[in-house]
């Protein structure tokens, strides 16, 4: 349950940063799907349904589009990692494969919901969770090699 | 029968779905309460957003670098400027405060996937839906789509869905504006006209979408088509969208 509190005010903060600040930056840089996949990734599992709505509601909160989409599009991302996490293997290709599954169908759903693709999105946004990734490799093997 | 685990699993998905109904039904209410929630964060953030991030900002500061030796000798010169440019806005402002009655409102955010904006005033201090919004040197900006207690939401005149009568050359030529996200698409403006780069465009008289004469912005593009017998024309906003704090709210 500490997750879902936590996620709860971190989403919170980081919808905030993503429409205040880093909007003058990038408008595509979506900071609450990026680590709702991190959350993913990383998490234990019980409560991603739930850390997926409160992702969701928070992007349909400070949208234009028809209230829910959002969090339709979340659970269906929450759905789809747990599903391939289950097939593939825990490893770092696998999920920049699965993250960059993922970043394509988000776009491609909002170039059919909203007639846009932004490739630069895409592109800023898949290059995060590489970064991201790569980190938590480097840490993960270091923590190894001293244990 | 049906096993525990999936009991379980129905009453979670049953679960789900009503949250999401029960949210859709109180879509206002939440959207309302959260805007206000960040308000004072937002308004922060958006300041220093601005300052890092905008490219206008950044831009003026590498052409300052590049003629800083130049402004050495020219100091003087753009004083004298500025004193000029100073006294032209306070006549406008006057001019301005004449013409209409406001409600000054600052920018909390913009919204994810649309040119919106959303601001710090809302139906408490008598913003309606339809309102027109301008900056302070009479420039239009966009209009009000969606209200709460204390927050609106803006639509920008940039954004696709928006579109209204323009003139150019004041009272001269008649043409259609449409949102172009990020830029605007100067469209009938028959080719037998004289259209060129630079000049300015207003709103028109015969439109009702906005209140006429508000400067939109400067034609950057104006070619003559062979396919069809309008220009093919792009109007750049006088607007930043990020680079915005301020707006008024004529009433």
């Amino acid at each position: 349950m500490k997750r879902v509190f936590f996620s709860l005010i971190f989403f919170f903060f980081l919808i905030l940063i993503q429409t205040s600040f880093f909007v003058h930056f990038t408008s595509s840089f979506n900071l609450i799907l990026l680590f709702l996949i991190i959350f993913l990734f990383f998490g234990k599992g019980k409560y991603d349904y739930i850390i997926g709505l409160i992702a969701g509601i928070y992007l349909d909160i400070f949208s234009s589009f028809f209230f829910g989409i959002y969090i339709l599009v979340c659970l269906l991302i929450v759905f789809l990692i747990r599903k391939l996490k289950s097939i593939l293997d825990q490893g770092v290709p696998s999920y920049l494969m699965i993250s960059l599954f993922i970043l394509v169908l988000y776009e491609l759903i909002f170039l059919f919901l909203g007639d846009r693709f932004y490739i630069m999105g895409l592109i800023y946004n898949f290059l995060f969770l590489v970064l991201w990734l790569g980190i938590k490799y480097i840490y993960d093997f270091i923590k190894e090699a001293i244990t | 029968m049906i096993s525990k685990r999936e009991k379980n699993k129905y009453f979670n998905i049953v679960l789900i779905v009503l949250v999401i109904v029960l949210l859709v039904i109180l879509q206002r209410p939440i959207r309302s309460f959260f805007y206000n929630l960040g308000d004072n964060i937002q308004q922060t953030l958006w300041e220093r957003g601005r300052w890092f991030g905008s490219k206008k900002l950044r831009i003026e500061n590498q052409e300052l670098k590049d003629i800083n030796e130049e402004l050495l000798v020219k100091v003087i010169e753009l004083n004298e400027l500025k004193k000029q440019n100073e006294d032209f806005r306070k006549a406008l402002d006057l001019e301005l405060n004449d013409d209409f009655t406001f409600i000054e409102a600052r920018v909390l955010s913009k919204v994810n996937d649309k040119e919106v904006l959303i601001i710090n005033k809302g139906s408490d201090d008598g913003v309606d839906i339809g309102m027109t919004v301008i900056d302070f040197e009479k420039v239009l900006i966009g209009r009000i789509t969606e209200v709460f207690n204390k927050t609106s939401q803006l639509i920008l005149i940039t954004d696709p869905d928006i579109k209204f009568g323009a003139s150019v050359h004041d009272p001269g030529i008649r043409a259609m504006i449409l949102g172009s996200k990020d830029d605007l698409e100067l469209d009938l403006v028959p080719n037998f006209e004289e259209l060129n780069i630079g000049d300015v465009v207003y709103t028109s008289y015969n439109q009702d979408v906005f209140p006429p004469n508000l400067l939109v912005g400067k034609v950057s593009r104006a070619e003559k088509s062979d396919l069809t017998s309008f220009y093919e024309a792009r109007v750049i906003p006088f607007f930043d969208d990020y680079s915005l704090v301020h707006v008024l709210i004529i009433r």
